[in-house]
Parts: C-alpha cells; sequence; structure tokens
C-alpha cells in the first residue's frame, strides 16, 4: 500500500492498511461480522431450545446417548461455519493483525508494501455474500424474495462505488492488447539493428559453440538484442510483446524515477548506476539543461543503451543528435534514435 | 484470425488435459459421484500441483525450456490417454442425466452463465499494460524466446546469476511458456493474458460455485415427501449455491478498492495472485467448511488440500495466505473438538507450502545458493 508504512504510522498500521483495504466496501464487512454474531446467536438459542439433555422419550429415557454425529439439520443456521469464520477472525486478530506483533515482524520481513495481503485470509468477500444468501433464503415467498434480492442490490450499489477496474475497460485495437505502437516500434528498431555492426558481432558469436550453461553464454544471449528506453507508458508492454528487446529500466527502477513510491522500494540516487540511468531519461526529455553532451555520451556507452524512443513532440531531439544519435524513423507518434553506428 | 484460433485450440487443449487429470485422480479416489466440473477443478490443481514440482527440477538443473515442453508433452498425452480410459464412462453418464441435472438447479443457472460470460468477456477484452503485467507476460515471454527458466530477467532481459527465491519457486508463469512451445504460432501475450485468464475465471467460478455446495448443503426436506424436483436430493444445494456465486459476483463488482479480490478476478485474472484468492483461498475455506460440518469425507479433504497447496505454490509465493487460512480455520477446530487425529493429516495437507517457506528461507539468508550458470 503506497505510503502506508509502519515507521510512520506506528502501532495504527493495521487499522489504516484495514481502511485502505476495504475503502468504501466497508458495508460488506459489517455484512460479514453481523452475519457471524446473528449466525452464534441464533446457534445458541437453537441449541437451548432442542437441547438434547432436555429431550426425553416417550419411556422417560434420555436419548443424549444415541444423539450419534450431528448432521446438516442441526446447522439450518449456519453455527458451524460461522464459528469458523469466527476462529479465523478472531486468529487473525492475535496474529497476523496484531499491531504490536506487525510493528515488530513485517519491517523486518520487508512485506510493508504487501502486508494488505494478509486481509485476504479473512474472508470478507465470501461471507458477506454468504450471508447475503442466507439471508434471502429465509424469505420463503418466491416473489418477495426477489424484490428483497433486487432492494438489497440497490440499497448496497448506492452505497458502494463500482470495482475502479470496470470503469477502465477501453477495447483492445489488435489481438495482443497492447498500444498499437508497440508492435511498429519493436519492428523498426529489429529492423535497423540488424543493420549495425553489434548485431553482426552477436551472429558471429553464436557461431562459436558456447556452453549453455555457462556464464559467457548468459552474458552472449543477453547481449544480441538491442538495449532500449521507452516512453513509461508503453515501457512494460514492450517485453510482453517482445522479449527480445532488452529494457535499460527494470520495473522498480522505472516506477521510482516517475516519482511512483507504490513498490516500497527506494534507490540510492548519488549512486553512479541510478544516476546515469536518470541522466538518459533527462536528456531525453530535455528535463536538466545543465546535462552535457560527454556526460550524457558517457551514461549512453557504460549502459550500452543502443536506442531511445521519445514522443515525437516531447523529444530532445537537438541535443540527442549533437551527441551521437541518429534519427533511425519517426514511427506511430513516436521518434526512435539509434546511439553510435 | 489465425491467433484467435489457436488462442481457442490452445483453450480447449487445456480445459480438456485439467478434466482428463482430474477424471484420473477422481478414479484413482475411488470416487462415486462424478461430475465435469469437479473433475475439472480437481484436475487443474493436480495439473499445477504437479508441474511446480517437473518445472521446478528442470529450472534447479539449468534445463532448456524446450526439456521441460517435451516432459510435459509426455506427462500431458499419459493424462489425457488415461484420462479418456478413466472417465470416458462418467462423461457418457453425465451427459446422459445433463438435462436432468440442469433442472435440479432452476432459473438462477441463467444468471450464474450470464456473470460467467459477461467476466469471461471482460476479462478477453480488458487490456492491462500495468507494471505488474510486464512482470508476468515478460517471464513466459522470456523463457519462450531465451529457451530458458528463470534465467533472464522479464523486465529487461538482462541475465540473472542467481534465482531470486521470490520468483523462482513459483512456475505459473512457465505453463504459459510450455503451452505457446506446443501450439506453434500462439503469441505468449494471448495465451497469458486472454486464455490462462479464461480459464482462471472459469476455475475461480467453480471454485465459488463448490463454496456454495458446500455452504448450503442439501438438507432442509430430508425425509418430506417429494412433490417436484426442486425438492429432489441434489435440488436446493444447487439452487442455494447458484445464488450464492451470483452473490459472489456482485459483491466482486462493487469491490471498490484495488487490494479486493474482485479487482484481481477481473483485471488481473492472469497472475498468480489472483488465483490465489479467487481459486486457492476459496477451496481452503471449502474444506475447512467441511470439516466444520463433520461430513464424513474420510482423507478426502486433506488429499485435496495437498495437491491445492502444490498448485497455490506453482501460482504465488502469496500461497503462505492460503496456510495461514488452513491453520487459522482448522487448528481451533481440533482444540475445540479435541480432533487431535486431524493434526498428522493437516500438516501433510500443508506440507507444499511449509516445504517452500523453508525452502525460502533459506535461500533468502544464504544457506542455499541456486546459481543460473555452471
Amino acid at each position: 500500500m503506497g505510503g502506508v508504512t509502519v515507521r510512520e504510522y506506528g502501532l495504527s498500521f493495521v487499522r489504516v492498511c484495514l481502511q485502505k483495504y476495504i475503502g468504501k466496501s466497508w458495508p460488506f464487512l459489517l455484512i460479514f461480522l453481523a452475519g457471524i454474531a446473528v449466525s452464534i446467536l441464533l446457534s445458541v438459542r437453537g441449541k437451548r431450545r432442542d437441547n438434547p439433555l432436555e429431550v426425553v422419550t416417550v419411556d422417560g429415557n434420555d436419548r443424549n446417548m444415541n444423539y450419534g454425529e450431528p448432521d446438516y439439520e442441526e446447522d439450518e443456521n449456519g453455527g458451524s461455519t460461522a464459528k469458523m469464520f469466527l476462529s479465523v477472525f478472531l486468529i487473525c486478530a492475535v496474529t497476523v493483525c496484531n499491531p504490536f506483533l506487525v510493528r515488530a515482524l513485517i519491517p523486518k520481513l520487508g512485506m510493508t508494501a504487501v502486508y494488505y495481503r494478509f486481509f485476504w485470509v479473512i474472508p470478507i468477500t465470501f461471507g458477506a455474500a454468504y450471508y447475503l444468501t442466507a439471508a434471502l433464503i429465509r424469505v420463503r415467498n418466491r416473489v418477495l424474495r426477489i424484490l428483497a434480492a433486487l432492494a438489497a442490490a440497490v440499497a448496497l450499489a448506492c452505497i458502494i462505488p463500482v470495482n475502479p477496474g470496470l470503469l477502465n475497460l477501453k477495447l483492445p485495437t489488435n489481438v495482443y492488447k497492447v498500444d498499437g505502437a508497440v508492435p511498429v516500434l519493436c519492428e523498426a528498431i529489429h529492423a535497423d539493428f540488424e543493420t549495425t555492426a553489434a548485431y553482426r558481432k552477436a551472429l558471429k558469436r553464436s557461431e562459436a559453440n558456447i556452453d549453455r550453461n555457462s556464464e559467457k553464454w548468459l552474458r552472449w544471449q543477453a547481449g544480441q538484442y538491442p538495449l532500449c528506453v521507452f516512453p513509461s507508458q508503453i515501457e512494460f508492454a514492450v517485453r510482453q510483446y517482445d522479449p527480445t528487446i532488452r529494457l535499460l529500466f527494470n520495473r522498480n527502477l522505472r516506477l521510482y524515477y516517475e516519482g511512483n513510491r507504490t513498490t516500497g522500494i527506494t534507490y540510492d540516487e548519488t549512486k553512479v548506476r541510478y544516476q546515469r540511468r536518470a541522466l538518459i531519461l533527462d536528456a531525453m526529455y530535455g528535463r536538466d539543461e545543465s546535462i552535457t553532451t560527454e556526460s550524457f555520451q558517457e551514461a549512453m556507452e557504460k549502459t550500452r543503451t543502443k536506442y531511445l524512443v521519445v514522443e515525437e513532440n516531447l523529444a530532445n531531439g537537438g541535443f540527442l543528435t549533437g551527441a551521437g544519435c541518429t534519427q533511425v524513423g519517426v514511427t506511430a507518434g513516436y521518434t526512435i534514435f539509434r546511439y553510435g553506428d | 484470425m489465425k491467433i484467435m484460433l489457436l488462442a481457442g485450440a490452445a483453450l480447449v487443449l487445456q480445459l480438456f488435459l485439467f478434466l482428463c487429470t482430474g477424471s484420473v485422480v477422481m478414479r484413482v479416489r475411488g470416487q462415486k459421484e462424478y461430475s465435469f466440473s469437479s473433475a475439472l477443478l480437481i484436475g487443474y490443481f493436480t495439473y499445477f500441483g504437479i508441474f511446480e514440482v517437473i518445472c521446478l527440477l528442470c529450472e534447479v538443473a539449468l534445463f532448456p525450456l524446450r526439456t521441460l515442453t517435451l516432459i510435459m508433452a509426455v506427462f500431458a498425452a499419459a493424462a489425457i490417454l488415461l484420462g479418456l480410459f478413466c472417465g470416458y464412462r462418467s462423461w457418457t453418464e453425465s451427459m446422459n442425466s445433463l438435462r436432468y441435472r440442469l433442472k435440479l438447479h432452476g432459473p438462477a443457472l441463467a444468471f450464474v452463465l450470464l456473470a460467467l460470460a459477461a467476466a469471461l468477456l471482460y476479462v478477453i477484452l480488458y487490456s492491462d499494460a500495468s507494471a505488474d503485467s510486464g512482470w508476468y507476460v515478460g517471464t513466459s515471454a522470456t523463457a519462450l524466446a531465451t529457451d530458458t527458466i528463470g534465467r533472464f530477467d522479464p523486465s529487461t532481459g538482462t541475465r540473472v546469476l542467481r534465482f531470486q527465491a521470490r520468483y523462482a519457486l513459483n512456475c505459473y508463469p512457465y505453463h504459459s511458456s510450455v503451452i505457446c512451445s506446443l501450439v506453434r504460432g500462439l503469441p505468449v501475450i494471448v495465451q497469458v493474458r486472454s486464455v490462462m485468464s479464461s480459464i482462471n475465471v472459469l476455475i475461480s467460478f467453480l471454485s465459488v460455485y463448490y463454496l456454495g455446495r458446500v455452504l448450503f448443503p442439501d438438507s432442509a426436506l430430508r425425509g418430506e415427501k417429494i412433490r417436484s424436483i426442486r425438492e429432489r436430493p441434489g435440488s436446493i444445494t444447487r439452487r442455494r449455491a447458484d445464488l450464492f456465486v451470483i452473490a459472489v459476483f456482485f459483491v466482486n463488482v462493487f469491490s471498490s478498492t484495488i487490494y479486493l479480490p474482485g479487482i484481481f478476478l477481473f483485471d488481473r485474472s492472469y497472475e498468480g495472485k489472483s488465483i490465489i484468492l479467487n481459486a486457492v483461498l476459496v477451496t481452503v475455506l471449502s474444506i475447512s467448511v467441511i470439516l466444520w460440518r463433520e461430513e464424513d469425507e474420510g482423507h478426502y479433504p486433506f488429499r485435496t488440500m495437498f495437491w491445492v497447496m502444490a498448485a497455490g505454490v506453482c501460482f504465488s509465493a502469496s500461497s503462505l495466505m492460503a496456510l495461514i487460512l488452513a491453520m487459522a480455520a482448522i487448528l481451533p477446530l481440533i482444540a475445540i473438538r479435541s480432533r487431535w487425529n486431524l493434526l498428522i493429516p493437516l500438516l501433510l495437507g500443508n506440507l507444499p507450502v511449509i516445504v517452500w517457506a523453508v525452502v525460502y528461507y533459506l535461500i533468502q539468508h544464504g544457506t542455499i545458493v541456486l546459481q543460473t550458470w555452471r
């Protein structure tokens, strides 16, 4: 959960995480908890009423000895299910949702960003659905049952917003379900890369018989594909579509550079490794005018970056071409630059 | 068009493989009540449990992907042949009684099928280019492109010198690589984001349906005179389970945050986390309910739990949540009802996740070092 840390929130970390986890779907948590309470209450009352100790046969013998295994009839009020839900709830409360335990352990386990997953253990969705269904089937009249279901659905729909994912549905333009520019750009990069000396060198190496399990083979295998930098909006789709394109930025590093801190992973911005990568992106978009041609060239050579893809209207083209890049082409609204020959 | 046909073929192939695997398992167990849906569900979990073991061994031994593909092709062929042998009679019987069983459901089934169709259509159309999808699809695509298993970083394509416990121990993404090796011409991105998503949604609905069957057992009219088909054995539980599926669908549609199961079901159904949340945890919950109800199922629940947990390890590191749920739901039962004889079956049922957790810890702390080269 982005921005929620044990260091900042201390003992209230669990509460804040739960609030963020459940959000405006809190009525479901309420239904779940109320369902458990009502079930247990009904179960206790039912047991008192049908207490086998009080059941005496006509001949006066206590039937208790012959009571045998409990069957479903006894569980008409969902008593055992409620007890199971309650067990899960209580055990989670004293273990994975215990603020003291969480404060001590979660940061050590490095699970601060993914702590919310422990809430999955509490079956709120299925418990709420169970009690909603159980309440509905108690209405014996079919027409009344349908009306009750509709009323409950409308009431809940008025309080709770729709799943945010469902509202963001964009129809795909191709069978790969990626931005239409991605296939075009990948093809253009490969077409150009195959004319370079680096590709010819890689081809020559492939003729040598290298052991597939050696470190050398791993290095060679990785080196035969062009190393690129893409705009953030399409970068994550590139290797899904074409894994023979290498990327300079890994997922977390790119998110960090773009200011996204939800991963919980931070990078030391004083490290040369980070600075070189950030410098390339800054130069691509002209974000930092103090960047010199020499520092850009050094960053490109040290990282062995070959291609830069920039939005046509945002490209810092003058600087890039002056610093040793060649404009390979403009396609699908993006400009492709190649560094070196 | 060709890709869509290949995707359809891959979908049918995988569903048939799971069905056959499930039919074999049910025959081995000697289960009398057969249904396509339960065979599919058991087969799905058993297949991924076996896949995890085979793939992990291939990964650590640095075998190329084509070796894994060959092993899995032999396994799939054997499973399908055995499945045909074991399941043919049951399939015929199930098809013959299909009309009767549909009648037992009642009109709510139409809404269940509608909800399922809507969910399937949504996951087929939904395009997710998030950072997470880059990793999941990238893992499958990289394995296929480099003919390796886990030796290259899926998000950048650079070599990985040591297997990382967090990713290397969960082999689910490589299943898609294997399928794309077998179904030549099917892009990995289509297999993962459309075909596998559809299968996972179907499995999720089936898991929820079975949880419904367990939560609402067929009992209320026991001993009474049967007047209509709605009062026949099996009708009440089916009709209530249908309502339960609709209720879960409704709750998922109105899941307002990105952390709730709903978002994982609809938007991230290709991810291992989603399967843990919407199928593994649901099945563990079903098993727990069966145990709390003291239904006489012998050791079936724990055997099922074993394969569900093994598949959970294959899907994601979040299988730890399934272990926590199993312990939180069943340990109190053992303590309250003094059913100490369940303790060992419970531990054995959870063994895959326990072993995974130990290996994970040892790798994280450097006791076990798994290099990607020799």
